[in-house]
Parts: structure tokens; sequence; C-alpha cells
């Protein structure tokens, strides 16, 4: 077996990356981009949006050599509690329907969940599927690079049917992501093994 | 152990799907697609990392269900078919044509067998003046999940009632509950695939020892069900006869002759293609240090040692089993 590298992620929004920026020790090497050499993490910011989430992905693609791809962000759900974190088992694209399914190989009891990606924020959950903006670009980004057991999304509830996206903050987002650091480590560890 | 299982969306509501899902105590994670391609062809996927935890994949199979055999291939039949209501084994061998021939490890299983018993029931019409073979276990390996497929009480049963159809179920398996439960079936075939002991052990990764598989062919044999050797691939090895007339000799001494239907056995062999992707995704393992050479796009052993081997081989099975028919499966 092909052992990977190291790991890319991806992640839209400043927010949601200053916990693991931090938790992880990452330097900036450019604007939006940060690394760690020793343990073989390059994060990087995208934007909001399944364009930019897939620029951005290509780009760190380019800059590095069989490495793992991970995407870590928030996302809605109709009954999921609000800070929790699920894995996710098939991103779809909203626009073409076009879907991606990860696979799931890790020793983990984290849920997993499908995924729908939107081009607009989704105020009504009218599926059992999680929303975001973001996976379905980073999953068409990520697999011209490497193969499906080598391409994983977490994401972290952000908003359900009780609480809407105008209650999220950027303090709750970055207290989301922080209070879930930990868990994100662990699993990267078991990303790694492969 | 199985933890996830994608489901076709047109086979959501199968009633084979509910019982398979039914049968899964522990929670897995069920996943839905529109194909089983999606998952199970698409590129790039790496075989030896699926095979690490495969997915159960339950689908629907479209078009042919029954296709014909290699020549060369019958035990002695004139009108043969294998089909495959599953792809993908339980098993890990390191010679085994699967890892070179799909793209995936998961297990695929095609849950609408009443469209295969459709097609076995019209062959044998169509066949009606002579009897019609089917085999089973070029995929997969037949019975090694028949808890979760119900392979056995889906299929004995058709051809319980269509005694023109002879079918050959191939295993490596131990899983003989089942077929233990039937009275036996004069039409069908339990056919065990045997390596001798010691490759075994080296190269048929988490597959039963030889004794235990000895062990089920006798309680098989016990009950008057028909039974078949399958020798394939051979694997030339040091002490190669020795080796070989020892597994012989114990299969003899624990297994009614009469019981046997037939014995078959075949060189390793690969077409061009599906050869390279074995050897690139398997440098590490032992079959790669076998002597294999390219004739008309086929890998093989050279000619001159295939001769060699078949030759010991006629000669050892006729000393323990003899006036029982041997079949050559040449490429």
């Amino acid at each position: 077996m092909n052992k990977v590298n190291g790991i890319n992620i991806v992640v839209a929004m400043k927010r949601e990356a200053t916990p693991l920026i931090n938790y992880w020790n990452l330097k900036e090497n450019s604007k939006n981009f940060y690394s760690n050499k020793k343990k073989k993490i390059n994060l990087i910011i995208s934007g909001i949006g399944k364009k930019k989430a897939e620029k951005a992905t290509i780009y760190i693609g380019q800059k590095t050599n069989n490495y793992f791809f991970l995407n870590i962000g928030i996302a809605g759900h109709k009954n999921f509690k609000l800070g929790e974190i699920i894995l996710i088992s098939k991103v779809t694209d909203n626009k073409n329907k076009y879907s991606w399914y990860p696979s799931l190989l890790w020793k983990t009891k984290i849920k997993k969940s499908p995924l729908m990606t939107v081009i607009f924020p989704k105020i009504r959950y009218t599926t059992n599927y999680l929303y975001d903006m973001e996976a379905a670009g980073f999953f068409k980004g990520a697999r011209n690079f490497v193969g499906p057991e080598k391409v994983q999304c977490i994401k972290i509830v952000s908003d359900n049917k009780d609480s809407s996206i105008f209650k999220i903050s950027s303090k709750k987002i970055e207290n989301w992501v922080y209070s879930k650091t930990t868990i994100i480590n662990k699993l990267v560890k078991e990303f790694l093994k492969i | 152990m199985i933890e996830t299982i994608y489901i076709e969306n047109q086979v959501r509501k199968h009633h084979r799907t509910k019982k398979i899902l039914s049968k899964f105590k522990k929670k897995v994670d069920v996943i839905y697609c529109d194909h089983y391609g999606e998952i199970f062809n698409i590129k790039s996927q790496n075989f030896r990392i699926q095979k690490l935890k495969p997915a159960l994949v339950l689908a629907k199979k479209e078009g042919k269900k029954l296709h014909n055999i290699p020549k060369n291939f019958s035990i002695g039949g004139n009108k043969n078919y294998y089909f495959s209501h599953m792809l993908n084994c339980i098993y890990d061998c390191e010679y085994c044509f699967l890892q070179g021939k799909h793209m995936s490890a998961h297990y695929l299983l095609f849950v609408n067998y009443e469209d295969f018993f459709a097609e076995i029931k019209k062959k044998i019409n169509q066949n009606h003046l002579e009897k019609s073979y089917f085999f089973s276990g070029y995929d997969c390996d037949s019975l090694a999940l028949d808890g979760i497929t119900d392979f056995i009480e889906s299929f004995l049963p058709i051809f319980e009632k269509n005694r023109n159809g002879i079918l050959e179920i191939r295993t490596k398996s131990i899983q003989i509950q089942k077929i233990l439960k039937y009275k036996p079936i004069e039409n069908c075939i339990i056919a065990f695939s045997f390596t001798p002991d010691n490759i075994s052990k080296l190269i048929e990764n988490k597959v039963p020892s030889v004794q235990r598989r000895i062990n089920s062919m006798k309680k098989l044999a016990d009950k008057g069900w028909k039974l078949g050797l399958r020798f394939d691939p051979i694997v030339p090895t040091c002490n190669f006869a020795k080796i070989y007339d020892n597994l012989f000799k114990t299969i003899s001494s624990n297994i009614p002759m009469e019981s046997i239907h037939s014995i078959s056995f075949g060189m390793m062999r690969f077409p061009k293609k599906m050869f390279k992707k074995m050897m690139k995704e398997n440098v590490t393992k032992r079959i790669t240090s076998l002597n294999f050479i390219n004739e008309n796009g086929i890998y093989s052993y050279p000619k001159e040692t295939q001769t060699k081997l078949e030759n010991i081989i006629v000669r050892k099975l006729k000393k323990y089993m003899d006036n029982i028919p041997i079949y050559n499966c040449k490429v």
C-alpha cells in the first residue's frame, strides 16, 4: 500500500480554521495557507462556496504528492444537535445531483450522515441530509489527486430546525470547532494510518 | 465485519434487501445510491486499502445473468454457464484474479435472484435434450457469505425442481449448515477448492484450513451429497510431488470416493491487464516470485513447467482416486 505523506485540510472560513491552526501549531506560509511540516499538516482557507473550495483544493493538491484530503466545516441539519460532529458518508452536489462516496474505513464512533452541497444557505431542511456550501467543490477538486479512501469530510452542526442560520455567530463557530479539536485530531491520526 | 451497506435506490424496498438488513443486529451505516457503479466502478480506488474493511453493496443485476464458461473448463457437459449473484470475496488469496478484475474490494450482491432463476430455467428448457451445467463461485465464494446472502436456501430449490440443470457450488468455505438441512440433491455438486495445507497457510488468507474443509466435505458426503474436488490453481513449490501427494492422500482417506463427482485442476493463469494490475498491487506477495510468461495474452507458467506439473498431478490423483473423472482446465 502506498502510505500517505501527509494531510491537506480545506476550511471555508477563518473562524473555522483558527482553533485548528492553534491546536496543530500551524504557521502561515502565504495568505490563507498554513502548515506544520513536522506534523505534515497543511491547511488552506478557501472562502465560502463550492467553486472557491474546489479552487483551493486544487491549489493545495498541486503543491503536495499523495496527501490525504480533509474538508472541515459547519453544516446544517433538520434534527442534529448544535455542535455535534459528523463524518460524511456521501456528498451530493445539489445542482447536478452528482455524488461522491468517501470510503468509511475508520475506527470511530462518530455519527455518519449524507450531505448536500447547496449554492445558497438552507433555511428549510427538506431532507435528512446535512447541508453545506463547500463539500462538493472540495470532493471534485480532491478526487483529481487521490481515490475515495483518501478524501474525507467532517462537519460540525451549526444550525437546525430549532436554531436557524441567522443565529450562527463567529464566536459560536470558533467554539464549536474548538470543542471538537481533540476528536478531529484523533480522526486525522486514523486517516494518516492508510 | 461489515459496517457499511450501500443500497441502490431501486432495491431499497426489495424483500431480500429488507431481510439482509434485518440480519445486522449491530448498527451498520446504510447509504443509498442511484447505481452501484457510483461506488464499485469508480476509478483510482485502492483495492488493498478497501480490502481492510469492505462494505456490502446491494444492487440489481441488469442484463445477462448467465455467461458461457471458457472452453475446456467443463466437468463433462456440453452446455456450461456461470453466474455471479455476488462479486468479490471475504477471503484474500494472493493468486485471486478478483483483485485484478474489479476496481473495488467491496462485496457487491445482486438481490434480484428471481431474475437469475428465470434465466436458468429458460436455459434448461432451451437445452432440454441434454443437461445444462451452471457454475457458481467464479466471481465470489458461493458459501462464505451465505449467512447474509441466503444463496443456498434460494438457489437449491430451483435445481431441486429442475433436474436437467446441474449446479456446481464452488467454495473454500465451511459454511455448510444450510446445505445440511436439505436432502441431497442429485444434480447439485458442492465443489471444494484446495491447495496443499502449507501453501494455503501462506497465500490463502482467511481461508479455513484444509482439514476443516475436509471435515465439511465429510459431513456432506455422509449425508449423501455429491462433491467436487478443485485443485485450481496448482501452485509450483519445493517438494511439489510430495506435497500434492500428501494432500490427495489426506482427502482420499477421509472422503468416500463414491461421493466424488469429479476432479478438476488448472494452472495459475491471468489475462495480461489483470496480471499487470495484480502484480502492481501485490509487490510484496509471494506469488510475484513465481515464473510467469506471456503466451498469447495469457500469463501462466512456462509450457514445460505446466506439462511437468500436469503429469505429476494426474499420476498422483490416479494413485489415490482412480476411476473419478479428471478435467484439466487448460487455457
